[in-house]
């Protein structure tokens, strides 16, 4: 006897229910045998985590855009912990809303020694490449070197600011935003590889400089991928951290020591 | 594997086998409808030609929605040639600014390579196209409130075709599950 090739064993314990005549199914099936319903219904989906990811991006477009380039609002160290105050409270508002699909990437047990140590090596090196190839293209381009860390240097401890508002509030928030909910929303949207590339593509475009795109886009893929492949944001959280951070130690080396 | 095969039934051992008759696959006979395709195996001969011309017209709309999603990704290169051409004219030419053919350029990249992506990803690519369009406008009107109504109709026809093309490739990736794949009689 010819045995057709999609003859398949079907594994009694994993049967479905049809939702209309509760009918037991065969795993893997598109259409119910008994009464012809469709039985998985992926379209409803898409929109669920399309909105999110839309009112997301442009409600925080729509807070740097008044922040930078509005002349409503002045460019001082208040106002932008004022704007960074509102960007982290958004995210923090997505990241409870979508806290049980987000649940699994925020456990701990998910660290591990030696990639992260492998992690801080590669960030710390692609840091100290950024950092020449970011001056010599602003030497080049603007004949001078923008510092992030002069807007702190009329407060008291500027380094201390400097710490928590260059290096560690963008690690937390900036991976919470882009590898924690919206990673989640394109995942389920699409693929995790396209996640990886969308989530670099969304990173670069907020940080609203063209030229930079040329380093924000491969580091975002880097996180993108830490994210995909460890399961896990806290990679990318230290990651972010470490790369801020020695950017930050060539700026006060520059401006303190030079 | 044989802990495996203990634990599984033989689907065809279970009940008499037949074959759909519009994608093939093999049925129980007791099956009304074909759990691949949802043809009315059992059902009458109307109800089994109305299946047949809903599959046509979801073809049709399919053909439709790929054409949609062709004229979204051609936008998207258009896009690329013009934010260029803009970045060399004006960037190298009139106002010799390098920083702004630098930013061009990067832009046109980004759109061809999105373009290019439209046809393996077409929704999540023209959407990201979409995404980018409407920023950059959003950014030049911050910077220039009077850049908003500059080429306004250019700009309205532009996003019309990239909405057109998300709304197509989420139309083309439904009626693509559940169009079945044409198989041909075992004989």
């Amino acid at each position: 006897m010819n045995i057709p090739s999609q003859n398949r064993f079907v594994h009694t314990h994993e049967s479905l229910t049809c939702g209309t005549c509760e009918k037991m199914l065969p795993v893997a099936v598109n259409y119910c045998p008994a009464c012809g319903v469709r039985v998985n219904n992926w379209v409803s989906q898409e929109l669920k985590w399309l909105y999110p990811l839309l009112i997301y991006f442009f409600l925080d477009l729509l807070v740097i855009c008044i922040y930078k380039y509005s002349d409503l609002v002045e460019d001082t160290f208040e106002n932008m912990l004022y704007a960074d105050g509102i960007i982290s409270s958004i995210t923090l508002i997505f990241v409870a809303f979508y806290y049980n699909d987000l649940i699994a990437i925020f456990k701990l047990q998910t660290l591990r020694l030696k990639p992260l140590v492998k992690i801080i090596a590669l960030l710390v090196a692609g840091a100290v490449v950024v950092n020449f190839l970011a001056n010599y293209i602003s030497q080049a381009l603007y004949e001078e070197i923008y510092y992030y860390t002069l807007i702190f240097t009329d407060y008291p401890y500027p380094v201390l600011y400097a710490i928590l508002f260059v290096c560690l509030q963008p690690a937390i928030f900036e991976e919470l935003a882009f590898r924690g909910f919206l990673f989640t929303f394109v995942e389920k949207l699409s693929s995790p590889k396209t996640a990886i590339l969308v989530t670099a593509l969304l990173f670069g475009i907020m940080h609203m400089d063209l030229i930079a795109l040329l380093w924000l886009l491969p580091l975002g893929y880097v996180f993108g991928y830490f994210r995909y492949k460890y399961k896990s944001i806290w990679y990318g959280v230290i990651g972010h951290f470490v790369y801020n951070l020695v950017i930050l130690l060539f700026e006060f080396k520059d401006l303190y020591f030079s | 594997m044989q802990d495996l095969e203990k634990n599984y039934i033989p689907y065809s051992a279970t009940k008499p086998r037949t074959h759909c008759g519009h994608c093939f696959q093999s049925l129980s006979s007791e099956d009304r409808y074909c759990h691949h395709c949802g043809f009315p195996q059992g059902g009458s001969n109307e109800e089994k030609h109305r299946f047949i011309s809903e599959i046509h017209l979801k073809k049709a709309d399919l053909t439709q929605a790929q054409q949609m999603i062709r004229n979204a990704a051609a936008t998207l290169y258009v896009i690329a040639c013009f934010t260029a051409l803009y970045g060399l004219i004006v960037g190298l030419g009139i106002q010799d600014d390098a920083r702004l053919m630098i930013g061009n350029l990067v832009i046109a990249i980004l759109y061809l390579v999105l373009g290019l992506w439209s046809q393996e990803k077409p929704f999540i690519s023209i959407l990201c196209g979409l995404i980018l369009f409407v920023t950059f406008i959003l950014l030049n009107a911050f910077l220039d409130p009077d850049t908003l109504y500059k080429g306004i109709i250019i700009k309205a026809i532009v996003t019309v075709f990239l909405i057109r093309g998300v709304i197509s490739a989420r139309k083309a990736n439904r009626i693509l599950s559940e169009l079945p794949t044409e198989k041909k009689p075992i004989i």
